[in-house]
């Protein structure tokens, strides 16, 4: 998976953010939570947008890129396993 | 103890004395559930009749994969299962948000109550009222965005909280969790989070931990296009010209 840095209007302080593609393909949008109002979990991932099985109606927070690639990894194998 | 029962029911339909007086009677002073307790289990059969008297509750269904939709707000006044004694088995849970006092009735006790045609009115009128907000809740989660969908919740609740007396004329106390309003609208806790901040951010909500307060309740309604007639309480039929 490739991850590039891009920043994100959300209305809020939450700007960092990062496109994943997976197989030279668009598959996800993450932010960065770095608005204060989010409490105790700024500094967390935020899947914003998910594609071809990476999309969620509850998607968890990731703590980290390398968490979220995870996550991702796994929604895009059982999503193939279908 | 009975009159958030009566305030609801007569914001619907009214009622005589009498009726008041066998309303009363026959609610008693409930039974005392601590928050987080279930009301009824889904899935469970009851031969109960459960009206909030005091506090908060939301109807919900649970997924396999643990994930919960909040289906149903119960404030006070609220009769959870009105015919649910007729179904083997509920088809979705009812807990309390906050410690609630639980009227519970008998099958016995509806007969009483629907055989005196003013309260059989009342009565039918607030399950008709429970479909329409399902029916607004529906289109609100299916074609509003994010921000709208939060505000309609809001504005429905000001006006159900008010005829029971629970709201002022420009607010209340949010007895709900962000992750809560989540599982109610379909959003994340985090789209959820940026929805109360534009609100807050545009000025239509003032939020003071719990307490809310809307400065422009017509600005607020406006903008979440929330129309109170699916509500059905009378004012607003009365209202109208």
């Amino acid at each position: 998976m490739e991850f590039k840095h891009v920043k994100v209007a959300t209305g809020s302080a939450d700007e960092e953010g990062r496109l994943v593609f997976h197989e030279e393909k668009l598959i996800a949008v993450l932010v960065r939570l770095d608005d204060a109002g989010h409490g105790a979990v700024v500094g967390q991932w935020s899947l914003e947008a998910g594609f071809n099985g990476v999309d969620s109606t509850k998607p968890p927070l990731f703590a980290n890129l390398e968490a979220a690639e995870r996550w991702i990894g796994k929604q895009l194998s059982d999503f193939i396993a279908l | 103890m009975s009159t958030s029962i009566i305030g609801k029911l007569e914001a619907l339909h009214p009622l005589p004395d009498k009726d008041k007086k066998l309303l009363h009677a026959v609610v008693g002073r409930g039974r005392t559930l601590k928050s987080g307790e279930d009301i009824v289990s889904e899935g469970d059969h009851t031969d109960i009749v459960h009206v909030i008297i005091e506090g908060h509750g939301y109807r919900y269904k649970t997924l396999a994969d643990g994930k919960r939709q909040i289906i149903g707000y119960l404030v006070p006044g609220d009769f959870c299962d009105l015919y649910g004694f007729l179904l083997d088995k509920m088809d979705h849970g009812m807990a309390a948000r906050t410690q609630c006092q639980i009227a519970e009735l008998t099958e016995e006790h509806i007969l009483m109550l629907t055989s005196r045609p003013a309260l059989a009115r009342a009565l039918w009128w607030s399950e008709l009222v429970n479909a329409a907000i399902l029916r607004e809740w529906l289109v609100n989660m299916g074609r509003r965005s994010p921000s709208a969908r939060v505000a309609h919740i809001l504005c429905e609740l000001l006006v159900r909280l008010q005829v029971v007396g629970q709201a002022t004329a420009d607010g209340f106390k949010l007895e709900l969790s962000q992750a809560e309003l989540g599982d109610t609208v379909g959003l994340t806790t985090v789209s959820v989070n940026r929805a109360l901040q534009r609100l807050r951010g545009s000025k239509l909500i003032v939020q003071a931990g719990r307490e809310i307060t809307i400065p422009d309740v017509a600005a607020l309604k406006r903008f979440a296009a929330f129309d109170p007639s699916y509500l059905h309480f009378r004012q607003d039929r009365e209202d109208r010209p």
